[in-house]
């Protein structure tokens, strides 16, 4: 019989899952918003991730779970740091990248990575939401304008502008400024991509820039953070093809790791 | 955290100390505020009763009672930012409030900055509330190495520090019982550093978490016989644990360095947490620091004052970068570390403010991973939960797949 | 005010980077920046080089954040984001003073983010015990001169000191005429053009700061100008556009005590080469949050210079994170509150730039000097 494995992420703002099969190839994925109710969210994305690969819950041989509700995920056999999971997923789509770089929804980090996704040091934001998809909402919603377009408006941008600040807080009140100053919102939009940029590579340089860089997270779908980040950085970046489900992937593909150690 | 039947008598000497210093006024006695590293010796050769904010405020943390204690101060105009020990005390002084009702009124204040120069601002703010004299030891920071001109302008303060005393005490310095307080200061801190060292053992008989606790005496009772009787008992009670092989958690697989102060109101769930994963913090550059501020060479009796002067500009949190890289690279091969966990203490600059390329540097000469936790000593707000666990459980998955 | 000289002295506030390269080239003395505080300034001259004034600058933090967490002081962080741009490779050295913990841990990372600069921290005695200061100060000039002669090339004899020890005394004869003019006719010039002058005075040599000074110090008007009079104090006025805000709400800066401006120039220079002039240089001018003094009560102090300066508030400038200064804060506003003298207190760090809340909040302020002036008006 063949054996299929899980992987659940559920996130502050995104759950997410994915099914893998015995030799690691994904066969299914769900994204969702993780609302108020974590546990659910991700019982939901498992669902819909296990139909979308056409499957029976009770296929599934062995689910992990990780994010920041990793152990509060009834479904799961045992959960794994995001840490631990983006390494092991960028390993998987990205294998020669050597530092990773994820901005989630309440979190930033960056990952270097030896050959296989074993994690030799890594860094995280302190606990302010400074340079996350958190705070990018905010400032999406202060700009009046919708996450997904943001990072295509950015790009649009014409002037250049520079934020004096990353705090939330604060940033949120210079953005409504300089709006009601006048500026294009292209250009806001910009900035703030450049400040997310610029806040990234300080936490990146903490573990030491080795190239290829791969992005991972949400954040990484906003084309204007990518570039900022590239431009601070000085290298390309890669970014797989659904960035945010990385972590998930990297979850999955622990718990066939599990299952096969377990039948050795 | 690892049962050890010295902590009942730690208790009660502990308690006995406190009680002793409420009743100092009624007995007749001078009560003086020190900071943790101020050369005590000084104080007990003229028969003052030292009290140790810090260590006050450190309880109040272990006791959940800070929270009310930083409130307060905050209301009276001290900041988030400012060192969280200061403003437990402020809170503290002006509630009469925390484990002991707030403590007993100082007579004279002492300060020596080599902890902090945190603690210079501090001790200013106490001197102006109490209205009562201080004498500020300057213990420069070592930024390379301890020269001897250091060591003389130390020494040349102690002798102000006895003029200010006898002149206070109303009785001339008292070289015999000084020479006798540094003795036991000596004897103190030489069986602390045996206590210490027996993290070496594996499995250790005791972790950090525990020497957290049991460093009250060093710091408070140090240069008094109490210390030494107190510390006496606990080497003969780990010996013994050595030599059964009982290690302070049952399956010690990864051995730990902690860097900094104690997260204070969660010792417990750290030291539970990290058991769960065969995890233990051996040795910890901290509770090390007492193992150096009191340590005299005694060959150099002729000379105790500069001996003194020596031993208290060598803390930890005093030295350079430099010092503090080999330093921790000599722990992690000296202790058979899997690598090293660095407590960033928001309101503790001196301390944290250098861990983010320090850590970088020891990773990349030992190898051994380190992890940067954001906390704050005392103040629980800092510690956020979900993060903290997340940054641990990441680091030690690092550290087994290593290994 | 409009003048050649003044708009020459704002462009070197404004860009001080342009102005330290143009006198770079001028003179070719080596650069040495000189960080906060109280470092005796004129032994950088005397050993041939020339010593910029670092107290900060806007900004935006990147590469700093990889050293330094985010509760050091914006100060620190501020110069060490500057001091890692390979733009600022042609600084010959660093000193630093032990006046903080996060200026002494500041000049350890320097270490480890800059090994090939040259840093020196000078420790500037903070005892009760007056004694030993003397000696400690015969030694830590020692060290100075060592440190000066490796990067400047040069380790300066009394002669070369006496030299310079003159020119900063001409210094601070003329910084302190302008702060009497400025104290009685406030309206001369803008609050803003006040601080950019003295922040000017960072990044040029003396040799050209002072006849400057002097020519502005000849043309400036003698006008008092109305508005709320107030004080400021705190580590260091920046971001120095804040100082606009106080202009467009109506405030006449008439004085102030910050550690970066008044301080700093209240103090007499070193007259020779020895210890026991160090030891005099520290001891003299404002009390200092940095500067441990027994008995020493900046809250009296500071009231009695509201008064002689006839202000009608005081407002404390606090750059965030700056421990020195929130540990004197409660202290300061209650002697001045218990005075009767109104307070304000503004928190910045140095690359804010959005004072929305700030400006509504100095506006608040002088309506309620003007409300308290009226009602003495009557009373």
């Amino acid at each position: 019989m063949r054996a299929f494995f899980a992987g659940i992420d559920v996130g502050s703002l995104s759950a997410e899952a994915v099914i893998v099969d015995a030799d690691g190839r994904m066969l299914g994925y769900s994204v969702r918003p993780t609302g108020h109710d974590g546990r659910r969210a991700g019982s939901e994305a498992l669902a819909e991730a296990l139909e979308r690969a056409g499957l029976e819950r009770g296929a599934v041989a062995g689910v992990v779970a990780t994010g920041y509700s990793r152990k509060r995920i009834a479904e799961a056999g045992g959960d794994k740091t995001e840490i631990s999971c983006h390494a092991k997923g960028i390993a998987c789509l990205l294998p020669q990248a050597r530092t990773i770089i994820d901005i989630g929804g309440q979190d930033s980090k960056a990952i270097r990575i030896a050959e296989g996704g074993r994690v030799l040091d890594f860094a995280m934001n302190d606990k302010c939401a400074a340079g996350t998809g958190r705070f990018l909402e905010v400032m999406a919603s202060a700009l009046g304008i919708g996450l997904a377009e943001f990072g295509e408006i950015a790009l649009g941008h014409r002037a250049d502008l520079v934020l004096s600040t990353t705090c939330t807080v604060f940033a949120e009140s210079e953005v409504v400024s300089l709006v009601s100053q006048g500026h294009a919102v292209a250009d806001i939009a910009y900035a703030l991509a450049r400040a997310i940029a610029t806040r990234t590579v300080g936490l990146a340089k903490r573990v030491g820039v080795e190239p290829p860089v791969a992005m991972s997270g949400g954040v990484a779908k906003n084309l204007a953070v990518v570039q900022a980040l590239e431009v601070a950085l000085g290298c390309k970046i890669q970014v797989p093809q659904e960035p945010q489900i990385v972590g998930a992937l990297g979850a999955a593909l622990f718990a066939r790791d599990r299952s096969r150690d377990a039948n050795l | 955290m690892t049962k050890l039947a010295s902590t009942s008598k730690m208790k009660e000497i502990m308690g006995t100390y406190y009680l002793e210093a409420k009743n100092a006024a009624h007995n007749g006695l001078k009560v003086a505020w020190v900071t943790s590293g101020a050369p005590v010796e000084y104080l007990h050769a003229v028969g003052a009763i030292p009290i140790y904010p810090e260590n006050y405020a450190a309880m109040c943390g272990a006791s959940h009672a800070t929270a009310e204690l930083l409130r307060k101060a905050e209301s009276l105009g001290y900041a988030g930012e400012l060192c969280s020990y200061a403003r437990s005390d402020f809170g503290a002084e002006a509630l009469q409030g925390g484990p002991l009702m707030g403590l007993p009124r100082p007579d004279f204040l002492v300060c020596a900055s080599n902890i902090c120069n945190t603690v210079t601002k501090w001790y200013q703010v106490l001197s102006r509330h109490f209205q009562v004299p201080l004498f500020l030891v300057d213990m420069p920071f070592v930024h390379d190495d301890i020269s001897e001109e250091m060591v003389a302008y130390v020494k040349g303060q102690f002798a102000g520090l006895e003029e200010f005393l006898a002149e206070i005490m109303g009785r001339p310095f008292d070289r015999d019982r000084f020479s006798e307080a540094v003795l036991q200061s000596a004897r103190a801190t030489e069986l602390w550093r045996e206590v210490l060292e027996m993290g070496k053992a594996r499995p250790a008989p005791l972790n950090s978490f525990d020497t957290f606790i049991h460093l009250a005496p060093i710091v408070t009772l140090r240069g008094t016989p109490r210390a030494v009787e107190y510390y006496t008992a606990l080497v003969e009670e780990l010996r013994e644990r050595v030599s059964r092989g009982e290690g302070s958690i049952p399956n010690e697989r990864i051995r730990l360095l902690w860097d900094n102060l104690p997260i204070w109101y969660r010792i417990k769930y750290l030291a539970d947490f990290l058991a769960n994963w065969g995890a233990v913090p051996v040795v910890a550059t901290y509770t090390n620091s007492w193992a150096l501020i009191g340590d005299v060479q005694l060959e150099g009796r002729d000379d105790l004052a500069g001996a003194l002067a020596r031993a208290y500009l060598s803390p930890f949190i005093n030295r350079g970068v430099r010092y503090r890289i080999e330093y921790l690279c000599r722990m992690i091969e000296e202790f058979s570390l899997d690598g090293f966990l660095m407590h960033s203490d928001r309101t503790c600059k001196p301390y944290s403010l250098t861990q983010l390329p320090v850590k970088e540097e020891v990773q990349r000469r030992t190898g051994k991973p380190g992890v940067v936790l954001e906390a704050d000593k005392v103040d629980e707000t800092a510690f956020v939960e979900a993060a903290i666990t997340t940054r641990l459980e990441a680091f030690l998955e690092s550290v087994l797949c290593r290994n | 005010m409009e003048s050649k000289v003044l708009d020459e002295l704002r462009e070197a506030a404004e860009n001080p980077r342009a102005e330290v390269m143009k006198w770079l080239r001028v003179t070719g003395r080596p650069v040495v920046a000189v960080l906060p505080a109280y470092f005796p300034e004129p032994l950088v001259h005397a050993a041939g080089a020339f010593p910029v004034g670092m107290w900060g600058n806007t900004l935006p933090l990147g590469a700093s954040d990889s050293y330094l967490q985010s509760f050091s002081c914006s100060i620190a962080r501020s110069i060490l984001e500057l001091a890692l741009k390979p733009e600022s490779d042609f600084i010959a050295g660093f000193i630093f003073t032990s006046m903080c913990d996060n200026f002494e841990t500041l000049a350890e990372v320097f270490k480890l983010a800059l090994p090939r600069k040259p840093v020196f921290t000078f420790v500037i005695p903070n005892t009760s015990h007056l004694p030993s200061r003397r000696p400690h100060l015969e030694r830590e000039l020692d060290r100075a001169l060592a440190f000066l002669s490796r990067v400047a090339g040069k380790r300066p004899s009394p002669e070369d000191y006496a030299r310079s020890a003159k020119l900063y005394g001409e210094f601070v004869r003329l910084v302190r005429e302008f702060y009497r003019h400025r104290a009685l006719f406030p309206a001369a010039l803008s609050n803003y053009d006040f601080y950019a002058v003295l922040k000017a005075s960072f990044f040029m040599p003396k040799e050209e700061f002072n006849p400057r000074l002097r020519s502005l110090l000849e043309d400036l008007d003698r006008v008092g100008g109305e508005g709320a009079r107030v004080l400021l104090s705190g580590i260091v006025p920046q971001p120095l556009s804040l100082l606009k805000v106080f202009d467009a709400a109506g405030t006449r800066v008439v004085g102030d005590d910050f550690a970066g401006a008044y301080r700093l120039f209240s103090k007499e220079p070193a007259a020779a080469l020895l210890g026991s002039e160090i030891d005099k240089y520290l001891l003299s001018g404002a009390p200092c949050s940095t500067l441990h003094r027994d008995g020493q009560d900046r809250g009296k102090y500071l009231a009695a210079r509201v008064r002689e300066l006839g202000a009608d508030g005081f407002v404390n400038w606090h750059i965030k994170f700056c421990e020195p200064e929130a540990f004197d804060r409660p202290h300061l506003l209650d002697e001045l509150r218990r005075q009767g003298i109104p307070t304000l207190v503004l928190e910045v760090e140095t690359s804010s730039r959005n004072f929305d809340a700030l400006r509504t909040r100095l506006e608040a302020f002088v309506e309620l000097i003007r409300q308290e002036k009226e009602k003495g008006a009557v009373s």
